[in-house]
C-alpha cells in the first residue's frame, strides 16, 4: 500500500487537476452562455436618398426593410451564431452587405432605407419582407417566403424557389414585373385601375383571377396571356406547381 | 549496265531519247535481266494507256518521261518546266497537262476537299456530338453567338438548353465537393429545393416525350433549368 505521507507532492498535483477542471468548466460554460446570446451589428450609412442602392446577401434569416424619408440607410443584424460574419462596403450611394460564413446561423435584418432606394437583396434559407418602396427592386430567396407590401416601384423582380411570392402594390403602366414561385404561392393585389399585359408559364394552369376581367385569357392553359385595362405594365409569371391568385386592391 | 542505271535510262529509253550506244546497253541488259524486263513491260502498258485516254479528253499526247517505279502521284504542267518544283518533280513523274486540264483538275480537287469537309462540319454539329459538345463549353466562356452562328439548323430554345445544362453540369460537380462543409441546415435547403427542381425537369421532360412540340412545357422546362443554374450558382458562392 502507497501511502500519501510518503508522496506529499501527489496532494499538490491533485489539488492542481482539480482546480484546473474546475476553470476549465467554467470557461466551457460561459462560452455556451455566450454562444446563446444575440450578437448585434448596428450601422448607419449617409446617402443621397434619391440615388441610393443597397446590395444584401444574406444565408440564413429573416430580412425585413422598411422605409424613412431620411439622407440615411440604416442596418440593425441580429446574429444568431458568433460564427457569422459581416462585411460591409459603402461606395458613394451604394452599400453592399455580406453575410461571409456560411456555417453561420441565422441573422436577422432590420433595414431602413429612403423610399426611392434600389434595393438588391439574396437569401438562402429565409423570409423577405419590403415595405413601402418606390425604386427598383430585386428579391431572391430559395427558401423563404417573399412579401412584398406598398410597392410602388416601376421595376421588380421576386423569385422563390419553394416560398411564396406574395406582391401588394402598383403596376405602373411603364412597369417591368416579375414573379416566379416554383413551387408555391404566387398572390398579387393590384389596383382595380391598373393596366398590365400578362405573360408567363403556369405548368399546373391553377390561375385564380380573384374578378380581374383579363382579356384574352385563356383558363386552364400552361401559357399565361391576356392584358387587363389598357395594358400598359408587363407583369411575367412562372410557376410549375404552385398557384397564381390575383386580387383587386380595395 | 546494272539494273539502277536501267532503271534511271528507261524512261528516256521509251521516249527514243537515248543515244543508239546507250540504247544498245539498255537492250542488253533487258535480255538479260527478268526484273528489268518486267519493268520496261509495265512502263510500257502504261504509255499505251496513257496514249489511249488523252485523246479521248481532247488534249495533246500526254508523254511519260521518267517513271521510277516507286513514285508514280506526282503531277506538274508544262509552264513551271522551269521552276524549282520542276526541278523537284522532274526526279519522279511529269505529265505535261494543258492550262484547262489543269484548273480543270485543280477545281475536281477543290470540289471534292469542299465536299468532304461540309459532310464533316454537318455531322460535327448535330447535338450531341463532340464537337457540339465542345461549343457549348466555349459558350460558357462567353462566345454564345459564336456557337449559334455554327448551329444554325439548332432553335434558341435548343441551344439554351444545351448552355445551361452544361453550366449545370459543371456547377453540380463543383459543389459535390464543397457542400460537405456546409452547415446541415443549409445542406437540407439546398437538397430539398434541388429536389423541387429536378422534379419539375422530369416531369416536363415526361411531357414534351410525348408531345414534343408543347411550347408551354418547353418554356417551362428552360424556366426549370434556369432556377437550378440559379440556385447552384447561389449555393456555389458560400
Amino acid at each position: 500500500m502507497i501511502r500519501i505521507t510518503r508522496f506529499p507532492q501527489c496532494g499538490l498535483i491533485f489539488g492542481f487537476l482539480v482546480l484546473s477542471f474546475s476553470l476549465t468548466s467554467l470557461v466551457w460554460a460561459a462560452e455556451a452562455e455566450l454562444s446563446g446570446n444575440l450578437s448585434v451589428f448596428s450601422r448607419t450609412y449617409q446617402v443621397n436618398p434619391q440615388t441610393a442602392s443597397l446590395s444584401l446577401r444574406g444565408i440564413t434569416g429573416p430580412i425585413t426593410v422598411t422605409t424613412a424619408e431620411r439622407n440615411e440607410i440604416r442596418i440593425k443584424a441580429e446574429l444568431s451564431a458568433p460564427s457569422a460574419k459581416l462585411m460591409d462596403t459603402q461606395l458613394d450611394n451604394k452599400v453592399q452587405l455580406e453575410v461571409l460564413n456560411d456555417n453561420s446561423g441565422p441573422v436577422r435584418f432590420e433595414i431602413v432605407v429612403p423610399s426611392r432606394c434600389t434595393l438588391d437583396l439574396k437569401c438562402i434559407d429565409g423570409a423577405i419582407t419590403v415595405n413601402d418602396t418606390q425604386g427598383k427592386l430585386t428579391v431572391e430567396t430559395t427558401d423563404g417566403d417573399i412579401t412584398l407590401h406598398n410597392i410602388s416601384g416601376t421595376e421588380v423582380i421576386a423569385r422563390s424557389t419553394s416560398g411564396k411570392v406574395i406582391y401588394d402594390g402598383d403596376i405602373s403602366p411603364q412597369g417591368n414585373y416579375t414573379f416566379q414561385s416554383f413551387n408555391n404561392l404566387i398572390d398579387l393585389t393590384v389596383p382595380a385601375s391598373a393596366s398590365f399585359q400578362l405573360a408567363g408559364t403556369a405548368f399546373t394552369g391553377d390561375v385564380n383571377l380573384g374578378g380581374l376581367n383579363i382579356a384574352n385569357f385563356i383558363p386552364g392553359s400552361r401559357k399565361l396571356i391576356g392584358s387587363y385595362g389598357q395594358g400598359g405594365g408587363k407583369i411575367h409569371l412562372t410557376t410549375h406547381k404552385g398557384q397564381i391568385r390575383f386580387h383587386k386592391k380595395k | 549496265m546494272n539494273c539502277r542505271e536501267c532503271e534511271d535510262m528507261l524512261s528516256d529509253y521509251l521516249d527514243g531519247e537515248v543515244e543508239a550506244a546507250c540504247a544498245f546497253e539498255i537492250e542488253q541488259h533487258l535480255s538479260q535481266c527478268a526484273a528489268c524486263r518486267t519493268l520496261h513491260a509495265e512502263l510500257c502498258q502504261l504509255v499505251e494507256a496513257g496514249q489511249m485516254l488523252i485523246p479521248q479528253m481532247g488534249g495533246p499526247s500526254l508523254t511519260t518521261h521518267k517513271v521510277p517505279p516507286q513514285k508514280l502521284a506526282t503531277a506538274t504542267v508544262s509552264s513551271w518546266s522551269e521552276t524549282w518544283v520542276h526541278s523537284f518533280l522532274n526526279r519522279y513523274v511529269e505529265i505535261r497537262l494543258t492550262m484547262p486540264q489543269f484548273l480543270a483538275a485543280v477545281g475536281l480537287s477543290l470540289g471534292i476537299v469542299t465536299a468532304i469537309g461540309w459532310t464533316l462540319v454537318q455531322n460535327s454539329y448535330q447535338p450531341g456530338s463532340v464537337l457540339s459538345h465542345m461549343t457549348s463549353v466555349s459558350k460558357d466562356t462567353g462566345s454564345q453567338a459564336k456557337m449559334v452562328a455554327f448551329d444554325p439548323p439548332a432553335a434558341p430554345a435548343q441551344v439554351e438548353r444545351a448552355v445551361l445544362i452544361e453550366s449545370i453540369g459543371r456547377l453540380t460537380k463543383s459543389l459535390d465537393r464543397r457542400k460537405m462543409n456546409w452547415n446541415p441546415q443549409i445542406r437540407r435547403v439546398f437538397e430539398r429545393n434541388m429536389a423541387i427542381i429536378d422534379q419539375s425537369l422530369e416531369e416536363c421532360a415526361a411531357v414534351l416525350q410525348e408531345n414534343p412540340h408543347d411550347a408551354e412545357t418547353e418554356e417551362m422546362l428552360l424556366a426549370a433549368y434556369r432556377e437550378k443554374l440559379r440556385l447552384l450558382q447561389e449555393f456555389a458562392a458560400l
